[in-house]
């Protein structure tokens, strides 16, 4: 299993270059900050007024969109150079001198570096859920550890992107500029180019409002990151349709979104989504495998 | 079974020809030398053996194995110190030890093979730290784990001192007596001399000879080079020097003669001269280096 050894050295490197440290030092703060004040602020205020307590479900819808900001950025951080970096500096032949084949040492990088993301990740969240356990917020467990392992799995897709660009790369530079164009795109202009796409439909082709919120849904769910959104709102939406609209935001808009796919088409599902989210840990470690394999080092 | 076997094997890049046509057989535990100067496609050939690049023509065969199709199998069984490599600078030696201990499945111990390269002290530093001598011979101990039927070396004496180049060709005839075939490379003719059963001379991308070490040595020993700093020379005693016997080429820059000669004639070339009236101011002979070998082997077939 000589996955198993590259996945091993890399977990090593990584707690010596204190990525895993500061992966950790990252999440424990930024999850916990704000699981206080949700419980010192809006919880105390909810008892004080109505006599119940608030639920850590408020706390997991208020942190859903700043997680999908931040996962993703400190994958990309802990994983671009996995591959290109070896290469770029030329331990990559000392470790192909070994008897590892390419497709190993790609699987070893993911194994080693999703490690690397998600014990931080599962520490944060633990470390979160102890602020809940000593305040007065109720802590809906069921929930709770479902969005936690969503979360992590965040991280693991966005680690696949990561080292399947890197393994695609030829230098370490290429795998960065990949890299963060993959994140610009996903995380800041997908949503701009779904409408866009709609809004050119609308103007050239005489395509139905419906047909045309489905295809705008549909673009916006092929984005792991708002796969990953929708798929949370899971936990504290009534159903899948609410999941799926909480991603045009609520008012009007919701309003008019939510009539157009009502009944939600089975292609918008909660399975399906799920399905397409975890196509993101497969296809990019295949497609830079692929490139991986045929290269010259 | 050939331990290595390369049939019309080229590389391309683009458009420049790093290897061309290349055809070399290395036996079953003999140690043989990759001579040739930087840049002559050597490093292109031992990255085609462990299939880091792929040759864009011909067929390779490592200890009977496809060099491609099964390198897998072929980087089982050998130990390779690469060239132009790097180590991960926050491991420690031994870790790097270990890892090559684990990668090939072995039960060296660690110690045990730092130990044998002679930095059993700086195990538990990091490799970042280590000097270029150091990490050549940690890549060394990387190599000899799992007693590799076949050991690749790329430049082994890079970054070494004379004594560290001497340990390193000690360990060499140590594994060739376990029974290892050892294949290294080298542009330093007498590293590749004080060790070698054989040599192949690789120049431009082509291998311009193939041949025996006491053949190498004849080689370089009959084409010596005189250089001599003359006054007046009148151009009768050109012709006449190159009509010497044991002579092999005489070249003219300005007042400087260069002429290949074999060992016993350079009294006669120096004689000769004299009796035609050219003026010597001086003389010394040059050692053979590799281009003289390659005028050796090229002119000699010619």
């Amino acid at each position: 299993m000589s996955w198993q050894v590259v996945a091993r050295k890399d977990f090593a490197d990584s707690i010596r270059s204190r990525g895993l440290w500061v992966a950790s030092a990252v999440f424990l703060v930024l999850f916990v900050v704000p699981a206080y004040l949700v419980a010192d602020g809006v919880g105390g205020a909810v008892v004080q007024q109505t006599g119940q307590q608030i639920s850590s479900d408020a706390f997991i819808s208020l942190l859903a969109s700043f997680v999908a900001f931040l996962i993703p950025i400190v994958a990309i951080v802990l994983a671009y150079a996995s591959v290109a970096g070896e290469r770029d500096s030329g331990t990559l032949k000392l470790l192909l001198a070994l008897p590892h084949s390419r497709r190993d040492v790609v699987l070893g990088k993911i194994v080693g570096r999703s490690a690397v993301i998600v014990l931080p990740i599962l520490l944060g969240f633990l470390a979160a859920a102890i602020v809940f356990l000593i305040t007065p917020v109720s802590l809906e467990v069921g929930n709770y550890v479902a969005f936690a392992l969503l979360s992590a799995l965040l991280g693991v897709v966005f680690v696949c992107l990561a080292v399947g660009i890197s393994a695609a790369a030829r230098t370490r530079r290429q795998a960065m500029l990949g890299n963060v164009g993959v994140y610009v795109i996903f995380s800041l202009f997908w949503g701009s180019f779904a409408e866009g796409l709609v809004s050119l439909l609308n103007e050239y082709t005489d395509t139905a409002f419906e047909t045309l919120v489905r295809v705008q849904l549909a673009t916006r769910l092929l984005n792991p990151v708002d796969a990953y959104q929708s798929l949370a709102a899971i936990l504290w939406t009534q159903d899948a349709l609410g999941a799926r609209l909480s991603l045009f935001g609520g008012g009007l808009a919701g309003q008019v979104y939510g009539q157009a796919l009502d009944p939600l088409p089975a292609y918008f599902s909660d399975p399906v989504v799920a399905v397409v989210f975890l196509a993101w840990l497969v296809l990019p470690p295949v497609v830079g495998y692929l490139a991986f394999r045929d290269a010259d080092l | 079974m050939a331990a290595i076997e390369l049939h019309g094997v080229s590389k391309r890049y683009d458009d420049v020809v790093a290897v061309e046509d290349l055809d070399l057989g290395v036996k079953e535990g003999e140690v043989f030398g990759f001579l040739g100067p930087n840049g002559a496609g050597k490093s292109t050939t031992i990255n085609m053996l462990l299939d880091f690049v792929h040759p864009s023509e011909g067929t390779i065969e490592v200890l009977g194995y496809d060099a491609h199709a099964d390198s897998l199998r072929v980087r089982e069984r050998i130990g390779v110190l690469p060239e132009g490599f790097d180590v991960y600078d926050r491991l420690t030696g031994r870790k790097h030890v270990e890892l090559a201990i684990d990668s090939k499945e072995a039960s060296d111990d660690a110690d045990a093979l730092l130990e044998r390269v002679g930095i059993a002290d700086a195990a538990d530093r990091k490799a970042g730290d280590y000097s270029k001598g150091m990490t050549q011979r940690l890549a060394l101990a990387m190599a000899l784990a799992g007693s590799p039927d076949l050991l690749i070396l790329d430049e082994p004496s890079t970054g070494l001192d004379p004594n560290g180049a001497l340990e390193m060709r000690e360990i060499v005839r140590e594994e060739v007596e376990r029974g290892a075939t050892v294949f290294f490379s080298s542009h330093i003719l007498g590293q590749v001399e004080a060790v070698c059963d054989r040599v192949g001379i690789l120049r431009e991308g082509r291998l311009v000879a193939e041949d025996s070490v006491s053949g190498l040595r004849k080689a370089a020993g009959t084409d010596a080079t005189l250089r001599i700093t003359v006054g007046e020379l009148p151009s009768r005693a050109l012709d006449r020097v190159r009509a010497l016997e044991g002579v092999s080429g005489v070249e003219q820059d300005g007042s400087v003669l260069r002429v290949g000669v074999e060992d016993g004639s350079k009294t006669a070339v120096l004689s000769t001269l004299e009796e035609e009236g050219a003026e010597v101011r001086d003389f010394e002979t040059e050692e053979a280096s590799l281009e003289d070998l390659f005028r050796a082997y090229t002119e000699g077939a010619a």
